[in-house]
Order: structure tokens, then sequence, then C-alpha cells
């Protein structure tokens, strides 16, 4: 029996040591350690092994928790390119773009040294505003506590609307080859479209397994859900 | 040992659990015109990754191609719903002798497992049938329809024949050649239907051009006039040295003479002679490449911010065996370097351009010093090697910055390959700062700090705009802060604390200097216009004060409690007069 043990413990021990960065890195994500460089590194290493289903999905993990991670944008972006369903996406015009840009760079970190910021630099503005010679004109000070009264809400806001936004996440990622979409939650019912592995799609509402979803061009229909990659389980 | 076994078979089943690997292959007895397709199939009811396995080397046969493919399949079991992954690869050979042969065992690694198939026996016979129509469509089939193919006729006087013309006799091994099949005829051929093409060892080959039509030329053939049409080109690219023969295509030719008529015709056999590629030496680089190439490169940039990547794109142009050669590698650096990703712009993959895109990204600022990419290649022409150098060049590397992450945003993020993985020794849990308390704690310092701020400041300003209401209040906050005292004092504690909380009082209250005497004090009360009585209560609280103070014994609490009570009706007194007048 001893041997028995011994033995196994042997083949454990082998199995672990053959394991490969690919099976440490996904041991790390079983074990539910949430890091975006993890999930970018497993998007990469998914790409490598001729799973962009499975890249995409990692890298929209990445982002949802980093928004800035620059390397997974670009990433997803390429594997978006690269996908048979890249018309789908729309061609966003450049101000937008540099909006969302922004938008993106200001991760949930950022905003949060951001409000400290205002919130400090509109309590001296307030200060100085009350301590300002009541002889003089108290244009400027006025004008800088406005300004910073009204860049502490707008940012206060996006905050909140971030934090709305990453906890009800509904993207999720075709992880099959191929996959109809329905007119109605089940198999018999009317084909919509049919779309690839990879391709972006946005959770309106669920029905038993299947989900109603929408393509990045807008367009709905019923998928079942086993063939969906949640970003957001 | 037994116990041994009985461990290592009772282990087997969870090591191979959800895998299977089979092989089989299309015929296990066929004729030297067949194809012999060996597929090897893996299945199972999880995702898996594989690389594609070698193709086995069969006695007998010359491997020609390759194909795989991946699907999933979903059952419904019951009430579960189950998947089931299979891919497929399959190696298609062509006969090169009669006689009986194995295919032998592979063995197939899928993770960390290796698999292994049974081998398969072979027996190749000669064939006795010309090739059917069936095969003639799997190979390409023709562009030229005739309907009265199967009407043959006998009565023909003229000649009519196809002759296959390589660009060169003699190639290089690796070096494309172009094959041009020509229809020779001084008949009045109408169409010409293309039926087969066989195969023979030694080289892969590409279709270049096959024409919709019959277009004749005029020419001499051994003194004879001829009328020629081209009916297909085909690029050999030859992998073996020696004598190569070309492919044999054969079709039926319809052909108007006092009436139509079809005459099966096959090519003549053509050969090439396959020279080896000379040893290279001191050549690094070399990867495959033959052909004829022009080289150029382009760097993306060569100031960065850390993060950034740089993208090397080098151009090989020319004509050659593209579709034969790898990548060249990029030589170690102090960076993260991706693998090319390679844009084709081929015809039939010989002609055209090819770019390979490296992103790399360096891991410190500085200077980052980009080695010199070589790439090397036979030039048939010169009958030697070549050699290609990208410039070893310096980036300066800065430090990220806030405006280096929208670099990317004049592009529209058109990334050419996909960027590499992030060395990393550990991944710490992602922390959001604000769902930590210290960050809430710092907010509700500032908050507080304002507010205190905000306070004093207010203060200040009644102080300079409204004096007196500035001095009642503050004498309210003593008076406050004097009952609260005198209330906690014990026995020998509360005169003492009541008389000289109640002088600041008045002091704070009328201004009144603190350094004065008591009766001087009262003396000044007087002339603030306050009420006799209130002064002479006062007069009378403080003497009482006084006398507790130094006699021996402890004051009742009897007493206090009725001191408090005409301390407060005093206070209460001097509040409704107001201030300072």
């Amino acid at each position: 029996m001893k041997r028995c043990f011994l033995i196994t413990l042997l083949l454990l021990l082998f199995c672990s040591l053959c394991a490969s960065e690919f099976e440490k890195l996904k041991a790390l994500d079983e074990q539910g350690l949430q890091n975006p460089d993890l999930y970018y590194n497993l998007g990469v290493t998914y790409w490598q092994t001729g799973q962009s289903g499975m890249a995409s999905l990692y890298f929209l993990k990445a982002l949802h928790l980093d928004s800035a991670h620059k390397a997974a944008r670009e990433n997803l972006n390429y594997s978006i390119r690269l996908s048979k369903d890249r018309d789908l996406y729309p061609q966003r015009l450049f101000l937008v773009r540099v909006f969302l840009e922004v938008y993106d760079f200001m991760n949930m970190n950022r905003m949060a040294v951001l409000n400290l910021g205002l919130l400090i630099l509109s309590s001296l503005s307030l200060l100085w505003y009350i301590n300002y010679d009541p002889a003089k004109e108290r244009g400027l000070p006025g004008l800088v506590l406005g300004t910073m009264l009204c860049l502490l809400l707008i940012s206060v806001s996006v905050s909140a609307f971030k934090a709305y936004r990453i906890k009800g996440n509904r993207q999720a990622v075709l992880l099959e080859e191929s996959a109809e979409l329905r007119e109605n939650p089940e198999d018999s019912a009317k084909r919509v479209a049919t779309i690839h592995e990879g391709v972006i799609l946005d959770i309106r509402k669920t029905a038993g397994d299947w989900l109603f979803v929408n393509l990045p061009n807008g367009d709905g229909g019923w998928i079942n859900g086993e063939l969906v990659g949640r970003v957001r389980q | 040992m037994k116990r041994v076994i009985f461990a290592i078979i009772c282990l087997m089943p969870f090591v191979l659990a959800g895998i299977s690997v089979d092989a089989s292959v299309n015929k296990t007895r066929l004729s030297q015109t067949d194809r012999l397709e060996y597929t090897i199939r893996i299945r199972s009811n999880n995702r898996f990754d594989l690389s594609e396995p070698k193709a086995p080397e069969i006695e007998l046969f010359s491997f020609v191609s390759t194909r795989s493919s991946s699907r999933s399949i979903s059952t419904l079991s019951g009430l579960r719903s189950e998947r089931e992954y299979i891919r497929t690869f399959t190696y298609i050979y062509i006969p090169l002798k009669v006689g009986s042969t194995q295919v032998p065992a592979q063995r197939i690694r899928v993770g960390n497992k290796v698999y292994s198939t049974n081998p398969i026996s072979i027996t190749v016979i000669k064939s006795s049938a010309p090739p059917s129509q069936g095969s003639s469509n799997a190979l390409g089939g023709n562009a030229i329809v005739d309907p009265y193919a199967s009407w043959q006729g006998g009565r023909m006087t003229g000649t009519t024949m196809i002759l296959a013309l390589p660009k060169r006799q003699t190639v290089y091994k690796g070096q494309p050649t172009i094959v041009s099949y020509y229809l020779y005829t001084d008949q009045m051929v109408r169409s010409f239907s293309l039926n087969n093409e066989q195969d023979f060892p030694g080289y892969g080959k590409s279709p270049f051009e096959q024409p919709n039509s019959l277009d004749y030329e005029v020419v001499n053939h051994q003194g004879k006039r001829f009328q020629r049409a081209l009916i297909k080109q085909i690029v050999l690219s030859p992998n073996a040295t020696g004598e190569l023969r070309a492919p044999e295509i054969s079709g039926s030719a319809r052909i108007y003479e006092f009436g139509y008529m079809s005459q099966t015709v096959r090519s003549e056999d053509a050969w090439l002679d396959v020279l080896p590629l000379p040893e290279p030496q001191n050549i690094q680089g070399f990867t495959g490449a033959v052909g004829n190439f022009k080289l150029s490169y382009e760097i993306s940039a060569d100031e960065i911010s850390l993060g950034e990547a740089v993208t090397l794109s080098l151009r090989i142009s020319g004509r050659g065996n593209f579709n034969q050669f790898g990548n060249p590698s990029f030589p170690e650096s102090d960076a993260q370097v991706s693998s090319p990703t390679s844009v084709d712009n081929l015809k039939a993959g010989i002609e055209g351009s090819r770019t390979l895109y490296y992103t790399i990204v360096p891991s410190e600022k500085g200077t980052y010093s980009l080695p010199a990419l070589r790439f090397a290649w036979f030039d048939p022409a010169l009958r030697s090697y070549r050699e290609y150098c990208t410039k070893a060049q310096p980036i300066k590397v800065q430090s990220a910055n806030v405006i280096s992450y929208f670099s990317g945003l004049l592009d529209g993020g058109k990334a050419q390959t996909l960027r590499p993985m992030i060395a990393r020794d550990m991944y710490p849990p992602y922390r959001n700062l604000m769902s930590r308390f210290w960050y809430w704690l710092l907010a509700a310092l500032v908050l507080g700090a304002t507010g205190v701020g905000l306070y004093f400041s207010l203060l200040r300003i009644k102080r300079q705009r409204e004096p007196e209401a500035y001095a009642r209040l503050m004498a309210d906050k003593v008076l406050q802060k004097f009952l609260r005292d005198s209330k906690t004092a014990n026995n020998t504690d509360f005169y003492r604390i009541a008389e000289s909380n109640l002088m600041r009082y008045l002091s704070q209250k009328y201004g009144i200097a603190n350094g004065l005497s008591t009766p001087q004090k009262m003396e000044l009360l007087a002339n603030m216009n306050i009420p006799a009585g209130l002064i002479t209560e006062t007069q009378a609280f403080i003497d009482n004060c006084e006398r507790h103070r130094f006699s021996p014994q402890q004051a009742s609490a009897d007493d206090i409690g009725r001191d408090i009570l005409l301390l407060q009706s005093i206070v209460s007194a001097y509040s409704r007069l107001g201030g300072v007048k």
C-alpha cells in the first residue's frame, strides 16, 4: 500500500514538473486569482494555440480589470481585425476614438486618485474663496472654486458610471468555431445570423440556457449559453 | 512489483481520460494510379492543444500533401449536453511501386501525454484501367467542358499531342520552375477537356495559370508546322535532387474532321535535372530560401516610451520558393520579441512579396540596441548564396508617460502583430484603490480638515464683520464650558472653578481686564448699565466662593447643588443682557 502511495506521489510530482507555463497560468486562473497581466498572458497563449475565442475572452477579462491595459487592448484589436466577423464592428469617428481612449486610459485606480486630488483642490479652493480679502473682487477664487467643483462632480460621476459598468459587465465571447443566432430560444427557431469564434457579444437577457445577445453592429438574437464565455462570471 | 503494476494500471484511466487517437486509410488495397489517404483522428471531450504531427514515412509511397480540420459536436444524452472535439490530419501519398507495405504506428503527443496508433498494412497492385473521371476532379478538374467526351472516333488523320515544356531544364533543389503544358495539333481541335493529372515523387506543386479557352499560335516543331495552345502552367518546387519527372496530364480533345470526334491525349514525358544546393559556408540566417530576392526593411520608430512596441518590417520580394523557406529568427536581445507575422502578396506562391512584422518591446528605459536581422538565400542565377542584413540601430526608450498611452491613436490601433507575453514572476491580486479602507480614510480626513478650516474661517469672518456677536458667541462658549466644568468638579474644586470661570466669562463678554480685582470689576460692570441687583448677586456669589475655598470644612452636596442653580441663574441673567454697549 505504501508503494502505491509512493508511486502515486511520484507520478503527481512528475506531472507537475512537466506542467508547462501555460498550465501554470491556467492553474492560477482556476484558483480565482485576478490579475490583468495574468489574463493578458493567458490570452496570448490561447492565441498561440489557435483558440482565438479564448484569447479574446482573456483580453477582455484583462480590460475588465484594467481598462488602461494597452497591450491587451492592442491584441484584442488585432484579434478582431483577423476575425471573420470584423465587419460587424462599427468604424468610429476620430473624435469618438479619442474620447474612448481617454475613457479607457482612466481606469478605476486612476479615477480614484483623480477624485482624491480634485477633492483636495476643491477644499483648498473653498478655503481660499472664504478667506479671500473681502475688500477685493472675488472673481478669480470664485472661478477656480467653480471649476474645481465642476471637475470633481464630473469625475465622481464618471467613476460611478465606470463602477456601474464594471459591476454589470455583460460582455461575452463566442468560443465555438461558428454558431447560429436564432429568433427564439430554441434550436428549431429561424436563423438570424451566423457568427464565428471570437466575436464579442453583449448579453441582454437570459431564458434558461439561452441568452439574447447583441452583436457589435446592434443586431440581436438568441444563442445557447454553453457556446459562449462570459467576461464576468 | 505486482503492486507497482497494479497501481500504474489503476492510474492509467485518469491519465488517459477523455482522449482517443485512431488512424485509418481510405484503401488498404490500391492500384498504382490511386491515392492513399492516411488519416489520424483525435477526439476528446475537452478542448486540447496539438500541433500537426509529422507526415509518416511509408515505404513504396511518396508523400504529396497534407490537410487538417477541427470540429466540435454537441450531443444530447438524456438531460445532459455533451461536447466532443475532433481534430483530423489527412496525409496524401502516391504509390511508387507494386508491393506490400505497412504504415508504421504513429506516436501523437497531446499535452503531456503520448498516444500511439495501430500499424496498417497496405497492398499496391498494378493498375489495370486508366484513371477514372472521379479522381481527376479531385485533382483540380478541367476548365474546358466537352459534351461529346464519351464518343470516340478512329478516323483521324492529323496529329494532336501535349508537350510539357519546363522553363528551365536544370534547376537547383528548392528553386521553383514553371512547367507549361501545350496542346500541339495540326487538326481542328475545338476544345480540350482536362481529365487527369498524375504526380511523381520529388516535388511540391501549385497551379500557376489555366486558360479558359484555347488560344492558338503557330509554331514549328521538329520541322513541322503546328498550332499550339496553352492548357496549363504548373509551378514545381523540387525537394529532392537528381532526375525529376514532371506531372503527366491527360484529357480529351474535341476534334472537327468531317464531324466532331474525341481523342484522348496524354502529355509526353518531361524531365528536369535537379542539382543539390552548395554547402553554405559562413552564411547566417539561411532558412532554405532559393530564388532571386530583393529585400528592404523599415523600423516604425527610433524613439519610444517604455511599454511601447517598435515594429521591424522586413520585405522580401522577387521570385523564389516562398512556400518552402522559414522566417529568419530574431537575434537574442534585451527585449520581448513576438513571432513574426507574415503578410503575403504572392502569385502561385513563387512570385510577389512577403512582409514579415516583428514586434519588439524593450524591457528597460535607456537605449535599446536593435540587433541586425539576417536573411540569406541561394541565388540560382549567381550560383551562390547571398545575404541581407538590416542595420543595427539604437532605439531611444524614454520613461512612459500619459501621452505615450495615446501614441497608437493616429494609426487607428492597427497592430500588425500580436504583442508578446509580459514577463512576470508573480501575479499579485489586482486591488481597486476604491475598495481599500485607507483610501476612504484619506478622503474622510480631507473632508474633516476642510470642515475644520471652514469653521475657523467663518469664525474669523464673524469676528471681523460683527465683533459683538462674535464676543457673545465666544462668551456663550465659555459659559457652556464653565457650567460643564462646575457640574463635574468635586467638592473642593467646584468653588475655585466656578469663580474663575465666571470671571473669565464676564471678562470675555464685557471686555474687562482679568488683572483687575473683583470690586474693580464690579464697578466697571456698574458703569456698563448692568442692573445693580445682578451685580450684588454676583458679588455675593463670588464672596461665597472665596469663603468656601478657604474654609477648612468641605461644602456639602446640598450647598453645591444650591450654588450651581444660583450660578446658572446669574449666567442666564447676563446672557439675556447682551454684549458690550
